[in-house]
C-alpha cells in the first residue's frame, strides 16, 4: 500500500511538473507577446478578427477604450465596412484617428448598444467626437429578423460586465452580468486570443521590415488577392491556373518576402471584400429577386410602419446629442439592379424618416457609384470605396467648418 | 450525430487536467469511479446529447452481458453473440442498404453515435478474449472505462482490454517514472495540437474535403485537391491520436502507437501498418487471420494458398471499408484497398517464384525501388481517400477523369 502511495504521489508530482513546465512556458510566451498586442492594436491599424467574429474588437479596450477626442468611429454593416476606407477618411481629414468599427450583419438595434457599451466599460471619456454610420434598408429595417446578432452575441459570450437582453417594449439594453457568468466569460475571451497574437506578431514584422503600406494604398491589390486565393482556393476569382500563375509572377517580381508582407498587411486589415469573387450582375439580378435571402424581407419593408425603427433611430440621435457626439449617417450605395426591385415609393419613404431624424447629418449616396463600381450586390469595389470614403470626408469636413 | 468538439476547447483541457490529477492521487474504487465520471462528462456535456449516451450506456451493457456470458459458459458458442452485436451496430449506425430493407419507420439516425465504430471493436474484441478463456476477471467498472476512455472514445487508437486493464491496475507502467518522460507527454499534446489546429487547417481548404465540384475543376487542380487531403487526413488523425497518448500517458493509461510514418511506406501492406495501425492489427487478428485460416482448411482451399490470401485480404479491406463509414462510396474505399492488396500480394509471389527469397529481397534494397514502391503506394493511398472523401457518385466521377476514362 505504501509503495502504491508513493508510485501514486511520484506519478502526480511527476505530472503536474511537467504540465506546469508546459504551463509557465506558454505564459511566459502570451506575456512577451501581450504587449505587442496592445501596442499593434492601438496603432489602429492591426484589426485581429475577421469576418463574422468582427464584433469581438469591440471587447477589446486596445481599439474601443482609447480617448474619443480626435476620434471618428465609422460604424454600420459588412458594407459600411467595406465601402468607407478608414485610412482614406484619416488622409482627408486631418487631426482625427478614424476607426473601423463595422460589424458583419449589423443590425440598428445594435448601433446604440455598441455605443453604451463603448461608454459603460470604458468610460465616457472613449466615446468618438464622430460617429459615421454607414446605413442601408437593411440595417434600419433590423433584418434578418430570425437570426440572432452576431454583436450581441460576442457581449453575451465574451465580455466580462455586460449582457444583452432584448424585449418588444424595451428594445435591447445592456444588463450587468453575474460575477459566475463574468469568469466564464472571460475564460471564453482568454481562449479567443490567438488571432490578436497572430496580428501583433504580423504587424511588427512588417513594421520591423519597413512595410507600413496600408493595404488600401498597394497598386498590385489584384495580385494580393490572387495570393490569398493561392493560399485559400475558396476565394478564387479567376479560374485555375490563372491566380495560381498570378501569384508566381507578383513572387517573382516583387520576391517571395514583400509579396508575403504585402499578403499579411491584407489579412490583418479589417476588409474582406477585396477577396471575394466580383459577382456576375445576373447573379446580382438573381439574388435581388430571391425569395430565399434576407433581401426579400427588406424588398416589401414599409419603413412608415415600422414603430421599432423609428423609435431606435430617434433614441440614437438622442443618446448622440446628450453626449455631444457628431453623428452623421450616410446612406449607402446600392446597387442599380437592386434599387430596381424596390416596391412602391418605400425607398423614398426610408429616406425621409432617416432625414427626419438626423437632418443635415444625412447623406444620401443611394444612387452614387454606377454598376461596374461594385464588387457584390452590396459591397463597393477598390475604385468604388474610394469614390465613397472622399465623398464621405469632404461632407464631414464641410459640415464641420460650417456655413462660414 | 455530435456536438461540436475540439481538442482545444477550455471544457476538454480541464477535463485532461482534471484526469491526471485525479486519476494520479486516488486509488481502488474511488479511482475507478472518478474516471467513470470523468468519461461520462465527455460524452454528455462535450460529445453528444443525453439521449444518444443512454443508446450508447445500453450498447455497452448489452456487450458486457455478451462478454460475462462467454466468459462464464453461460453462452455457447461466439457466432450468434457476435451477429447480434453487429446487426445492432449496423442498425444504430443506420447504414445506407438499410432503407431497402426496413419499413421507413424504423429508419432513424437518433442511435447513431460518433465513437460507435471504435466501441464497437473494442466490445467484440472483448468477447472473443472472453470466449477464449484468456480475459481472467471483468469487471463492470473497468470494463465500463475501457469503453468509454474519453481519451480514445471518439478516434481510437483501439486499444485492447488486456493492455489496458494491466496499465490501469499499475501491473504495467503507461510510461516511465521519470520527469523526462513525463515532460515528454505533454510536449506530444503541443505536438498534436500544432499538428490537428495548426498545420491541418492550412491544408484543409486545398483539399477535396472542401472544394465543391472537385470533378469538374481543371485536372491539375483536382489532383491537387485528391493528393493534399491523404496528408491532411494524417495531420488531423495521428494529431488527434498524439493528445490521446499524451494524456493517457500522464493518467497512466498509454494508448497503443497509431501512426508510423505512412508516407514513407513502401507497399500497401506497409502501408496499413504505419496508417492506422491499432485497427489493422485488431483487422489482422479478428478478420484476415480466421478468415485465412478457414479458407485454407476448406475442400475449396486445399493447395490455393494465394488465392486464400487474396480472398482473406478482400474480405478485411470490405470489412475495413464498411467500418470506416455507412455509405456505399466506403464499400468502394474498401474494394479498392482489396484490390491493391491482391495485386501487391500477386506481384510480390510472383517475384518470389522469380527471384528467389535473397533475390527478391537483393531487389527491395535497391534505392530505385524503394522510391517506385514509396511513389505507388503514395498514389495509391491518395487515390483511394477519393471514397472516403466524396460520395460514390462524386468519387467515381473523379476516379474516371483521373483515369481519363
Amino acid at each position: 500500500m505504501s509503495t502504491s502511495s508513493t508510485w501514486a504521489s511520484r506519478k502526480l508530482s511527476l505530472a503536474v511538473t511537467a504540465i506546469a513546465c508546459a504551463g509557465a512556458l506558454l505564459v511566459i510566451w502570451i506575456v512577451l507577446l501581450w504587449p505587442l498586442a496592445l501596442w499593434a492594436e492601438r496603432r489602429a491599424d492591426s484589426y485581429p478578427f475577421k469576418g463574422g467574429e468582427d464584433s469581438l474588437r469591440y471587447l477589446l479596450p486596445t481599439i474601443h477604450g482609447q480617448p474619443g477626442q480626435g476620434r471618428l468611429l465609422l460604424m454600420g454593416s459588412s458594407n459600411a465596412g467595406e465601402g468607407l476606407l478608414y485610412e482614406t477618411l484619416e488622409r482627408d481629414l486631418p487631426g482625427l484617428r478614424v476607426t473601423h468599427g463595422a460589424v458583419s450583419m449589423a443590425r440598428l438595434t445594435e448601433m446604440k448598444v455598441l455605443l453604451e457599451y463603448i461608454e459603460k466599460v470604458y468610460g465616457a471619456a472613449a466615446l468618438p467626437e464622430i460617429v459615421v454610420l454607414g446605413a442601408s434598408t437593411r440595417l434600419i429595417s433590423n433584418v434578418p429578423w430570425d437570426e440572432p446578432s452576431r454583436a450581441f452575441h460576442a457581449i453575451d459570450t465574451y465580455s466580462a460586465a455586460f449582457k444583452v437582453e432584448s424585449s418588444p417594449q424595451e428594445g435591447s439594453r445592456l444588463v450587468r452580468k453575474t460575477w459566475l457568468e463574468g469568469v466564464q466569460s472571460r475564460w471564453r475571451m482568454l481562449t479567443k486570443q490567438l488571432p490578436r497574437l497572430q496580428s501583433a506578431m504580423a504587424t511588427f514584422l512588417l513594421d520591423t521590415t519597413g512595410h507600413r503600406t496600408p493595404y488600401v494604398e498597394f497598386d498590385d491589390r489584384r495580385e494580393v488577392r490572387a495570393l490569398t486565393y493561392t493560399i485559400s482556393p475558396s476565394s478564387r476569382v479567376a479560374p485555375f491556373p490563372e491566380e495560381i500563375v498570378r501569384s508566381a509572377g507578383f513572387i517573382w517580381r516583387v520576391g517571395l518576402f514583400d509579396a508575403v508582407a504585402r499578403y499579411v498587411r491584407f489579412r490583418y486589415s479589417p476588409y474582406l471584400a477585396p477577396i471575394h469573387a466580383p459577382q456576375a450582375r445576373k447573379e446580382i439580378i438573381k439574388l435581388a429577386s430571391s425569395t430565399h435571402m434576407w433581401w426579400k424581407d427588406v424588398r416589401p419593408w414599409k419603413p412608415a410602419g415600422d414603430a421599432l425603427a423609428h423609435r431606435e433611430l430617434a433614441e440614437l440621435a438622442a443618446f448622440a446629442a446628450a453626449r455631444g457626439i457628431d453623428l452623421y449617417v450616410i446612406n449607402l450605395p446600392e446597387h442599380p439592379d437592386v434599387v430596381a426591385v424596390y416596391e412602391g415609393s418605400l425607398r423614398a419613404e426610408y429616406m425621409a424618416m432617416i432625414e427626419e431624424a438626423f437632418g443635415d447629418r444625412f447623406l444620401n449616396l443611394g444612387d452614387y457609384l454606377p454598376v461596374e463600381q461594385f464588387n457584390d450586390s452590396e459591397h463597393p469595389g477598390y475604385v468604388g470605396a474610394v469614390r465613397l470614403s472622399k465623398r464621405v470626408g469632404e461632407f464631414i469636413a464641410h459640415h464641420r467648418q460650417g456655413p462660414g | 450525430m455530435t456536438t461540436s468538439f475540439s481538442l482545444l476547447s477550455p471544457g476538454f483541457l480541464l477535463l485532461s487536467l482534471t484526469a491526471v490529477v485525479a486519476l494520479t492521487s486516488l486509488r481502488a474504487l474511488p479511482r475507478q469511479l472518478a474516471f467513470l465520471a470523468i468519461n461520462l462528462f465527455f460524452l454528455v456535456v462535450l460529445l453528444l446529447e443525453p439521449a444518444r449516451t443512454v443508446a450508447l450506456l445500453a450498447f455497452c451493457l448489452l456487450g458486457y452481458l455478451l462478454c460475462r456470458g462467454l466468459a462464464t459458459g453461460r453462452i455457447q458458442g461466439i457466432t450468434l453473440p457476435v451477429i447480434a452485436l453487429t446487426a445492432l451496430f449496423i442498425y444504430m449506425q443506420q447504414y445506407t442498404f438499410l432503407r431497402m430493407l426496413l419499413p421507413g419507420f424504423l429508419i432513424t439516425r437518433m442511435f447513431a453515435v460518433a465513437g460507435l465504430s471504435f466501441l464497437f471493436f473494442k466490445i467484440v474484441h472483448v468477447m472473443i478474449e472472453a470466449q477464449s478463456g484468456t480475459l481472467g476477471r471483468l469487471e463492470l467498472l473497468t470494463y465500463l472505462n475501457y469503453c468509454f476512455n474519453f481519451t480514445t472514445f471518439l478516434m481510437g487508437p483501439i486499444q485492447r482490454f488486456p493492455d489496458y486493464r494491466e496499465q490501469w491496475s499499475g501491473e504495467k507502467p503507461a510510461i516511465p517514472l521519470t520527469f523526462e518522460a513525463h515532460l515528454d507527454a505533454v510536449l506530444r499534446i503541443l505536438k498534436g495540437l500544432v499538428k490537428a489546429y495548426a498545420i491541418a487547417p492550412w491544408i484543409l481548404p486545398h483539399t477535396m474535403a472542401v472544394r465543391a465540384g472537385v470533378a469538374d475543376m481543371h485536372w491539375l487542380e483536382m489532383m491537387l485537391a485528391v493528393y493534399l487531403f491523404y496528408p491532411y487526413l494524417y495531420l488531423n488523425f495521428s494529431g488527434y491520436c498524439d493528445v490521446a497518448i499524451g494524456v493517457g500517458s500522464l493518467f497512466g493509461v498509454r494508448p497503443p502507437e497509431n501512426f508510423d510514418r505512412p508516407f514513407a511506406a513502401r507497399n500497401i501492406s506497409d502501408f496499413w501498418l504505419r496508417m492506422h495501425r491499432s485497427l489493422t492489427l485488431w483487422l489482422t487478428d479478428y478478420v484476415f487471420n480466421p478468415v485465412y485460416k478457414w479458407s485454407l482448411q476448406s475442400k475449396w482451399g486445399r493447395g490455393r494458398s494465394l488465392s486464400c490470401l487474396n480472398a482473406s485480404l478482400m474480405a478485411t479491406m470490405l470489412i475495413s471499408g464498411l467500418w470506416h463509414g455507412t455509405t456505399f462510396a466506403f464499400l468502394l474505399f474498401g474494394i479498392l484497398h482489396g484490390l491493391y492488396q491482391i495485386i501487391f500480394r500477386t506481384w510480390d509471389t510472383l517475384l518470389l517464384r522469380r527471384l528467389g527469397r535473397k533475390g527478391l529481397r537483393e531487389l527491395r534494397e535497391r534505392t530505385w525501388a524503394h522510391a517506385l514502391g514509396v511513389f505507388l503506394t503514395w498514389n495509391a493511398a491518395a487515390i483511394a481517400y477519393i471514397f472516403f472523401c466524396l460520395d460514390a457518385r462524386q468519387g467515381l466521377r473523379v476516379f474516371a477523369r483521373i483515369f481519363g476514362f
